[in-house]
């Protein structure tokens, strides 16, 4: 059997929206999702807490400790180790806690922010990481010690979305001010604002670095936006380079491996894979699961977690391009 | 187990009538707290990153907005008391607007059981009809306490008691005063005469009307002399409001009024003298035939129209205005009905310069524009509010709107005016090309001319939107205020002073043909009409149910014309043929320095008509140290000169100036006091003060104003 076939027959298994007994979150509005190093769990964050669960069977293995009272986005260190949970309350604070892996315990809570962390990076080497918050604030935060090393107030109103360089040192941010801005992570100067976009700026995603066999993709930025577009950047020489439009609000999105694809999770629930070169929509996948906030992709195992407002749905999605 | 079954059903009731609908509950929580209003989160950028639609128009984005947005940052299921839906408004966190929700109120209640139950949308229901209770009171007394009720009646039928979600406005805080105590309504009255008090539920506005005598004491009117049915509705009000009535105005003071109203000229002397000899409805009827059979009754209701049409030449293109105004008043004076001035006006295609109503089209920029226009002039309503948002005193919506800028879309608006098979406008709520729509009525479906089919309906013989803009029209020209003010925002939020007389003029409009001198004619000879405009006891503070009449100021154009009458030196304009007469200048960008400093509406926007007194400074100066009426006072061919080298004495003088500018003759203490001021030996010293006579006389109010 391949690996394609038996990622379809999970994929059939789990094709509906689960909603198994004992939950705390199952059914409700899911906004963090991600899935282990191993890839052998996922974690599910919502209003609710934190709920473990395999993956991708999606049994539920336990719950981890939080204070947040939203959770807005969960980020693996590049080595694996330490998981970043974010969230807060809103118009209260913003807060970010540092958890280990390897015993599901918190190390550390951080409250950086009067309103809530909508995104977290790490740093490509784990030094550092970044947030993104309501407040309009973005912080580079030491990763050993939790203190912030410099913060960043370009943007007039909330950050919505925050992704670091490769070189460790430039960070893309992006919110409701309708802009893209890069600046340095050391001292939180300025580079350049991007504003080709005419709606809140929605997310962000740096793609890959290794160009692929048959074309040679430059190092790119892609950014999504109310204003339905998906948008590709150079943003080191500040260049739009294409962008196409979307039928439905884009609120997350991913790029594959190899930097052909970008999978967009929509407002009406569809999960979209867009051609980078063309930036048409090659394949639709409806995740059942209402307007849709997080997405996981697991190219091994050719599978798709996808998290919203009804909860979360697994389902399978052509993972070769 | 048939327990069993019915233990289920139970619950299942009990949860369906626990259940908090969004639309139709919370939404009118937030509108009465006043989140979705315009200084709030209803503005058109939100507040605090916070944005609802204005008055709640949109419940699904206003649903998306509180449930969806920022990752459902404002409610909190699993902590309802931490959402900010419910801690900003109750004070809880920080909010800009200060707290507007009692944390124990039931507004608050209901909002936290609403999460608690998992911030349901409910199934969308539509609102058929909101009834108020009263829906208009008469009181006897004041003050007083009025108890208002509202009630909703919903697609699924039944009839539910929303008086506490309803919001009840004052549209006059000083006069009604509107307490809330535990569910119950009640309005304060504080003051007597005619208010309004706005119910607003959902997307339904409903005005109650509170009519409060002005006196205690009850007065009988019945002995009123009523010349038709006009007269019926208005001494019905006033006898409500128990307001007395003045008595009729003099011959004289008639014969100028409907004078200056119908043809927008002073009576001749000779017609003066005939009519005060032999007055009597017969003879009055039939000098108001003959004023609406004259030329210049054409030229100035052609003048009229074309400021509400809002005509004005095109850059070198002055061919199209030509033919334009030849049409309107070739229309005019053909008594043609205003239905077929209508149709052609909407549907008209063709050359400019030839086809004169295809400049309907071209006195617009573009179809959103000519969307207003049309809402203005043939609906008398007020569009342009909706092209952002929904209207929030009306039942316009953006899709309304944008939908009947479609159905002019097509409009090519060069010389040649033709239907094009391009052209679309954005609908702005949805971003996409807007369907032809005939505004509060439905969609239009196909290809195909759609301006057609709006005519069609406007004209149609149960609607009224133009014959009741048009009467109310009407009745400002002839009273100084519409029925409805300002008279091209007809709404329902905004009642007639008369609600039953503009229905019966309309209808009567209709069943006349759409003949405006049939309806000029029935107001010309109503004894409400010719009411002189002195005040009595009890009516001095009436200045909208016709007790009396009230004085205007005369129109830029028909004050330039009066001047040159009385003064018998004619009107010289830059480019027109001496003599010609201000009120057939039909292009107000025409430069007309008089015109123009008197306040003549001088761009093509359609403004309210202004009277000369209502200029401003420049008009006032103009009026006193002006060359407009300088000038012709000391013409050596003007009336004046021409009286005195006659050899006319200063009595037949001032009788003649009198008679020409006031319409009368003077009495005779002003006799004697004129004679003796003017009386002087010395010619030129007599010759000045005569001057200073007829410029004293044409700065009165008596000669500024009709009344």
């Amino acid at each position: 059997m391949t690996q394609q076939l038996a990622s379809f027959l999970i994929a059939v298994s789990l094709t509906t929206q689960c909603l198994i007994a004992g939950s705390p979150i199952a059914g409700s509005p899911i906004t963090a999702i991600v899935i282990s190093p191993n890839r052998d769990d996922v974690l599910l964050g919502s209003q609710k807490g934190l709920e473990l669960r395999s993956w991708p069977g999606m049994l539920i293995v336990g719950t981890i400790d939080t204070e947040l009272t939203h959770v807005h986005d969960l980020k693996f260190s590049p080595d694996g180790r330490m998981l970043l949970a974010a969230g807060g309350s809103p118009a209260e604070e913003g807060a970010v806690e540092v958890i280990d892996w390897a015993n599901n315990k918190r190390v550390r809570s951080v409250v950086l922010h009067n309103d809530v962390v909508y995104r977290v990076a790490w740093s490509p080497d784990g030094m550092r990481w970044v947030t993104a918050s309501g407040d309009g604030i973005c912080r580079v935060v030491d990763a050993a010690s939790g203190e912030t090393i410099t913060r960043y107030e370009g943007h007039s109103r909330a950050v919505l979305g925050i992704a670091f360089f490769q070189d460790n040192k430039t960070v893309a941010s992006v919110g409701v001010d309708q802009t893209l801005r890069l600046w340095n992570s050391s001292d939180g100067t300025h580079i350049r604002t991007l504003d080709n976009h005419v709606g809140t700026v929605n997310s962000i995603a740096i793609g890959p670095t290794v160009p692929t066999t048959d074309s040679n993709i430059p190092v790119t930025l892609a950014t999504i936006s109310e204003d339905r577009t998906v948008r590709l950047w150079q943003p080191t020489i500040g260049r739009l380079m294409r962008f196409g439009k979307l039928p439905s609000v884009p609120r997350t999105l991913t790029w594959s491996p190899s930097g052909d694809r970008l999978y967009v999770g929509c407002n009406d629930g569809l999960v979209g894979t867009i051609d980078s070169r063309t930036m048409e929509v090659v394949e639709t996948v409806d995740a059942n699961v209402g307007r849709i906030h997080d997405l996981a992709l697991d190219f091994e195992k050719g599978l798709m977690l996808v998290a919203g407002e009804q909860g979360f749905h697994v389902t399978g999605f052509q993972s070769k391009e | 187990m048939k327990s069993f079954a019915w233990f289920c059903l139970a619950l299942w009731i009990d949860d369906c009538v626990q259940a908090v609908d969004f639309e139709t509950e919370v939404m009118p929580v937030l509108t009465k707290a006043g989140c979705n209003s315009g200084a709030c989160h209803g503005a058109a950028a939100g507040r605090g990153g916070f944005h609802l639609s204005l008055l709640g128009a949109n419940p699904n984005a206003d649903y998306d907005a509180i449930v969806h947005e920022f990752e459902g940052r404002r409610n909190n299921q699993a902590h309802p008391e931490k959402s900010l839906i419910l801690a900003k408004p109750t004070g809880n966190l920080d909010h800009g607007g200060d707290v507007v929700l009692d944390e124990t109120g039931p507004g608050a209640k209901l909002l936290m059981e609403w999460i608690r139950s998992g911030v349901p949308r409910g199934t969308p229901t539509q609102l058929i009809n909101l009834k108020v209770e009263p829906s208009r009171y008469v009181g006897a007394k004041f003050p007083t306490t009025v108890s208002l009720r509202a009630n909703a009646i919903f697609n699924h039928g039944v009839l539910t008691d929303v008086t506490d979600r309803t919001v009840f406005s004052s549209a006059d805080p000083a006069a009604v005063e509107i307490e809330e105590s535990e569910g119950n309504i009640v309005a304060r009255i504080k003051r007597p005469g005619q208010h309004v008090v706005l119910a607003r539920f959902l997307n339904r506005v409903v005005p109650i009307q509170f009519n409060i005598p002005l006196s205690e004491k009850a007065i009988d009117l019945s002995s009123q002399p009523r010349g038709n049915w006009i007269d019926e509705e208005i001494v019905q009000l006033l006898s409500e409001l128990r307001i007395p009535i003045s008595p009729p105005s003099s011959s004289n003071e008639w014969l100028r009024r409907v004078t200056l109203d119908l043809v927008g000229r002073l009576p001749e002397p000779a017609k003066v003298e005939r009519i005060v000899l032999q007055d009597s409805p017969d003879v009055r009827r039939g000098y108001v035939d003959e004023l609406l059979a004259s030329e210049a009754f054409n030229d100035y209701w052609t003048l009229k129209f074309s400021k509400l049409l809002r005509f004005h030449s095109l850059p070198n293109d002055h061919e199209g205005l030509n033919a334009y105004s030849e049409w309107l008043r070739g229309e005019i004076h053909d008594g043609q009905g205003l239905d077929r001035m209508a149709r052609q006006l909407l549907t008209a295609t063709g050359d400019s310069h030839l086809v004169g109503p295809a400049n309907f089209g071209r006195m617009v920029s573009d179809a959103r524009d000519q969307a207003e226009l049309v809402g203005q002039f043939f609906m008398g309503t007020k569009l342009g509010c909706a092209n952002c948002h929904n209207h929030p005193l009306d039942k316009w919506t953006q899709d309304d709107y944008h939908g009947l800028a479609a159905v002019f879309s097509k409009l090519e608006r060069g010389r040649e005016v033709r239907l094009t098979s391009r052209g679309a406008v954005t609908n702005l709520r949805t971003g996409e090309p807007a369907v032809p729509r005939i505004p509060g009525f439905q969609d239009l479906d196909g290809a195909g001319d759609h301006r057609v089919a709006f005519a069609d309906w406007l004209l149609s013989n149960d609607n009224r939107y133009f014959a009741r803009a048009t009467v109310n029209r009407l009745w400002q020209a002839m009273f100084g205020r519409g029925l409805v003010e300002p008279a091209d925002d007809l709404r329902d939020t905004n009642p007639p002073t008369h609600s039953e007389l503009l229905d019966k003029l309309a209808d009567d409009f209709v069943n006349n043909g759409y003949n405006i001198r049939h309806t000029l004619k029935q107001i010309a000879l109503s004894h409400t009409y010719a009411r002189s405009g002195e005040i009595i006891p009890g009516n001095d503070s009436d200045d909208r149910f016709y007790s009396r009449a009230y004085g205007r100021p005369l129109l830029p154009e028909v004050f330039v014309d009066a001047i040159s009458d009385v003064t018998g030196v004619t009107g010289n304009f830059n480019g027109h043929a001496l003599g010609t007469r201000a009120i057939t200048i039909i292009d107000p960008l025409e430069p007309v320095a008089a015109l123009d400093i008197l306040g003549r509406c001088s761009k093509a926007k359609g403004c309210d008509e202004n009277g000369v007194t209502n200029g401003g400074l420049s008009s006032q100066l103009h009026l006193l140290n002006g060359d407009l009426l300088n000038r012709k006072l000391v013409d050596t061919n003007g009336r004046l000169n021409r009286l005195l080298d006659a050899g006319h004495s200063d009595e037949t003088i001032v009788r003649e100036y009198y008679i020409r500018a006031i319409g009368r003759n003077p009495t005779e203490p002003e006799s004697k006091h004129w004679c003796q001021q003017i009386m002087d030996t010395d010619e030129i010293k007599r010759r000045e003060k005569l001057q200073d006579f007829v410029w004293s006389l044409l700065n009165s109010r008596s000669f500024l104003e009709n009344h």
